[in-house]
């Protein structure tokens, strides 16, 4: 089935079948078959080279799975160049390490896509980056380059050229774990917002206290299975399995 | 260093190796009898020389940078033909001298072909020369782009020429400038090499006013002297380039 643009709806659905990603020889994601819903926040958790990222990538688009499939609200992710463009076009993502274009001042970044990939005329784009510029609390630094601001900034500045093409689905892979804890606050501040916005995203993190503010539903990750799922009230009050327990008592610890 | 200091510094300097260098002229001119009389009179052949110089350099650079980014594409291409094509392209001709280049490609292929006009074969030669060379240049250029970009272009949707446009090329610029223009300065040097073809371009003409005046020094300097004019200035916009390009990352 063919993947167009995402149905708005008002719960997102996430669906993994048999789903198995290897790199060389190591199985990363080990046959997930789950179905999660979620009204806006999905957390990720689990320990490091738990597969939360790749999973996140496939969910993207970026990468294709070896076997199994998965799909994002009622419609197949493709398997094609092309169709997997389309898709990963309604897909904002921010990673951890900021991937701005280094050549193109804050203002060009976050208009790119909007001219390039979405067809709005160059005033359009201008328009709308600048009131998310805004929005952002980062008037004024629009026509500076990534090298010029702070990691937060630059962050922010990521988060807006997720948020500018008006996608269904945002993905989040650890973009705090770079920063210092005054920088992550203000990120977080700024994820928190698009929640109370009524974005639906999937977060991948290590600030556990922030996944437990924000998360509706938290996927727990480990050796490429997901070993639990379901809300986040119920996942951080009563872990259901020992590696989950485990885990929190480590993360919660300090 | 203060910036007054090195001001003087450089001042000294200057004053001094002009010094030096007047000093040598002049001792130079008492020990030589000099002719530039007899090589004054030839001073139309240095002049078009020059000029066909300049010209030669001028298409061979347009050329090869051409050729050098079809070379440089076609070795990222998805399809392995094109991919061996250029890397062997780029390796034979980077592989083999320009003068055996140059006596293979005119003496037999230019004349299998029919191509008559010394000076096309002369360009087409020093472009094929030249190209490969900047091929790698662009190739290196472009491989300098760090992964996380074009997974970012990946990431907002971007098709693979929208990526070569928008991320690669933009950023690539600021690494392949100054090698090619040390490439430009090479082409300008290279094509005295043309003379072998019997090419009427600088360095010919260098060497018909000695034959004719039997000056070999009086003529072969100013040779010397009319190339500097043209790489010189080749280098200094080099450096401006790279100047304007530079920013962090």
């Amino acid at each position: 089935m063919a993947a167009g643009p995402l149905k708005p709806s008002t719960k997102m659905f996430l669906h993994f079948h048999h789903l198995t990603k290897r790199y060389g020889g190591r199985t990363v994601i080990d046959d997930i078959t789950a179905d999660l819903d979620f009204p806006h926040v999905l957390a990720l958790l689990g320990p490091s080279g738990g597969g939360k990222s790749t999973l996140l990538r496939l969910i993207g688009g970026l990468e294709l799975p070896e076997s199994g499939s998965l799909s994002v609200d009622g419609a197949n992710v493709p398997a094609d160049e092309k169709s997997l463009r389309a898709y990963r076009s309604n897909i904002g993502t921010v990673f951890q390490s900021w991937n701005l274009f280094p050549h193109l001042d804050a203002l060009a970044n976050i208009m790119l896509p909007l001219t390039a990939v979405h067809g709005l005329t160059a005033d359009e784009a201008r328009l709308r980056s600048e009131d998310l510029l805004e929005r952002l609390h980062l008037d004024g630094h629009g026509h500076k380059r990534p090298a010029e601001l702070s990691g937060g900034q630059r962050q922010r500045v990521a988060i807006a050229r997720a948020v500018a093409i008006k996608p269904r689905l945002l993905l989040f892979d650890e973009p705090t774990s770079a920063l210092d804890p005054e920088m992550t606050a203000e990120v977080l501040d700024v994820i928190a917002d698009l929640k109370a916005e009524g974005r639906t995203f999937v977060l991948v993190t290590h600030a556990m206290n922030f996944a437990r503010t924000v998360a509706d539903q938290v996927a727990f990750l480990a050796e490429g299975r997901i070993l639990e799922h379901g809300s986040a009230q119920d996942f951080f009050a009563r872990p259901q399995t020992d590696s989950a327990r485990r885990f929190l008592d480590r993360v919660l610890k300090y | 260093m203060t910036p007054r200091h090195r001001a003087i510094n450089s001042a000294l300097s200057f004053v001094l190796g002009t010094a030096l260098l007047a000093a040598l002229c002049f001792g130079a001119m008492q020990i030589f009898s000099w002719n530039w009389s007899g090589v004054w009179d030839y001073r139309k052949v240095f002049w078009s020389g020059w000029l066909a110089t300049i010209w030669i350099s001028a298409a061979s650079l347009v050329l090869s940078v051409t050729l050098g980014l079809l070379a440089a594409m076609a070795r990222r291409s998805p399809y392995p033909a094109l991919r061996w094509l250029s890397a062997g392209y780029v390796e034979i001709v980077r592989g083999t001298p320009l003068l055996v280049q140059l006596l293979i490609l005119f003496y037999v292929v230019a004349n299998a072909v029919g191509l008559q006009d010394r000076y096309t074969a002369g360009v087409v030669i020093l472009s094929i020369f030249s190209g490969a060379y900047i091929a790698e240049m662009i190739r290196s250029g472009i491989e300098s782009i760090g992964k996380s970009q074009l997974e970012s272009a990946r990431a907002i949707g971007l098709t693979r020429w929208q990526t070569y446009r928008h991320v690669i090329f933009p950023q690539a610029i600021r690494h392949i400038l100054p090698p090619l223009a040390g490439q430009a300065a090479s082409i300008i040097k290279d094509s005295s090499l043309l003379s072998i073809l019997g090419i009427e371009e600088f360095t010919l003409a260098a060497q018909q006013v000695n034959s004719a005046t039997y000056s070999t020094l009086e003529s072969y300097l100013p040779l010397a002297l009319g190339y500097l004019a043209l790489t010189l200035p080749v280098s200094l916009v080099a450096r401006r380039l790279e100047k304007k390009f530079r920013y962090e990352t």
